[in-house]
């Protein structure tokens, strides 16, 4: 019987220790962009503050800067769930448009990251997203959900806003009508 | 015996259960109280570490982050689904993050082999071939390494990366997987063997 070359069965294996040892390394110093991080953790505050049982008075301190363009990401459902609460009257569902076209003036909800995949999917896909456009009023006091400031004195006063829904369901933003 | 040291905290991951555990619990519990500043402590505790695992699984930036945020969104609105004794809050994250990262995929109709197959034929699988370019992969110094386990199939991959790139525990890293115990064990270590294999054939260089 031909003797086993232990040596030779170790060498490659010292040698993906090695290599998985500096893939390692190196993946260690990954990280999140600080926009990815920023609206991570708002999207966590607004998911928090939507919870049931969640304490408001918590959650409202931190919502008083103006929301940058990447700086809030809420998840769709929480949001949606969110929609679903505020209006007292049924909503309006505008006839599809193409997304790109409709995207204009909005607030992006989702990330960044997700809202450029959203618009170039919309740019190139033959049947082109047709987003919905649907009408809805909600308090001022939940802009803060949104990490929008507000007047708490004028928090029981509801504003008009549109809200812009993917195809797929997802609301992809928000704008506000005066 | 694969001769790798197990310094449990050099990749920013703290084996389950013990100090790990309790630390996780009072976060959670001080969450749960409504105390506003431990939504940010756990986020900054467990994000880069459930991060990475989503990047080095996807070979993705862009959809690491995302998978982050949806296992992070998820948590803070429901934080009572994590139980301490079932392991580590780090680890329920990533496994949050896993379920969002399959279901990402499922929704770009590719197929995600959750069974890990005899290699009976070789080359990569067709659904591994059409992953998107992995902007990582160009920064890593090791990038051939790296090509080659985002070569691997997902359950080798998955293995791989939660005990040989972020130094898991196998106990941990089968929780996250959703396998039994001996099954991440044999995963492992085929897909070591899968990557001696290339790097003996010299396609590693």
């Amino acid at each position: 019987m031909k003797p086993r070359n232990f040596d030779a069965e170790r060498e490659p294996l010292q040698s993906l220790r090695a290599a998985l040892q500096q893939t390692a390394q190196a993946l260690n110093a990954a990280r999140p962009s600080a926009a990815q991080e920023r609206a991570t953790l708002a999207a966590m505050r607004a998911a928090r503050a939507a919870a049931p049982g969640a304490m408001a008075m918590g959650w409202r301190g931190g919502w008083s800067r103006v929301l940058a363009w990447s700086g809030v990401a809420c998840s769709g459902a929480v949001l949606l769930a969110a929609a679903a609460l505020l209006t007292l009257e049924p909503p309006v569902r505008e006839a599809g448009r193409p997304l790109v076209a409709a995207a204009s003036g909005f607030l992006p909800v989702v990330s960044t990251e997700r809202w450029a995949g959203y618009l170039r999917d919309a740019r190139t896909a033959e049947q082109a997203a047709q987003a919905w456009i649907v009408s809805a009023e909600m308090p001022r006091e939940r802009l803060a959900l949104l990490g929008l400031p507000y007047d708490p004195a004028k928090a029981g006063e509801r504003v008009r806003a549109e809200l812009l829904l993917h195809p797929s369901g997802d609301l992809l933003a928000v704008r506000f009508v005066p | 015996m694969w001769p790798f040291s197990r310094r449990a905290t050099s990749l920013g991951f703290v084996a389950g259960g013990g100090d790990d555990a309790a630390d996780g619990a009072q976060l959670v519990a001080r969450l749960l109280s409504g105390e506003a500043e431990a939504l940010a402590l756990i986020y900054r505790r467990e994000s880069a570490p459930v991060y990475r695992y989503a990047l080095a699984v996807c070979g993705q930036a862009d959809w690491a982050a995302d998978a982050m945020q949806d296992a992070f969104v998820a948590f803070a609105t429901r934080p009572q689904g994590w139980q301490a004794e079932r392991g580590s809050l780090g680890a329920y994250l990533a496994g949050m993050a896993r379920h969002a990262l399959l279901a990402r995929w499922r929704e770009a109709g590719r197929h995600v082999e959750q069974e890990a197959a005899e290699p009976d034929g070789e080359g990569v699988e067709p659904n591994q071939a059409q992953s998107p370019e992995a902007l990582l992969v160009r920064r890593q110094a090791q990038s051939e390494v790296w090509a080659a386990v985002q070569a691997l199939p997902w359950p080798f991959r998955e293995a791989l990366v939660l005990v040989d790139l972020q130094e898991r525990s196998y106990a941990e890293a089968a929780a996250i997987a959703g396998v039994e115990l001996n099954t991440l064990r044999t995963r492992v270590h085929r897909a070591r063997q899968r990557l001696a294999e290339r790097l003996s054939a010299g396609v590693l260089t």
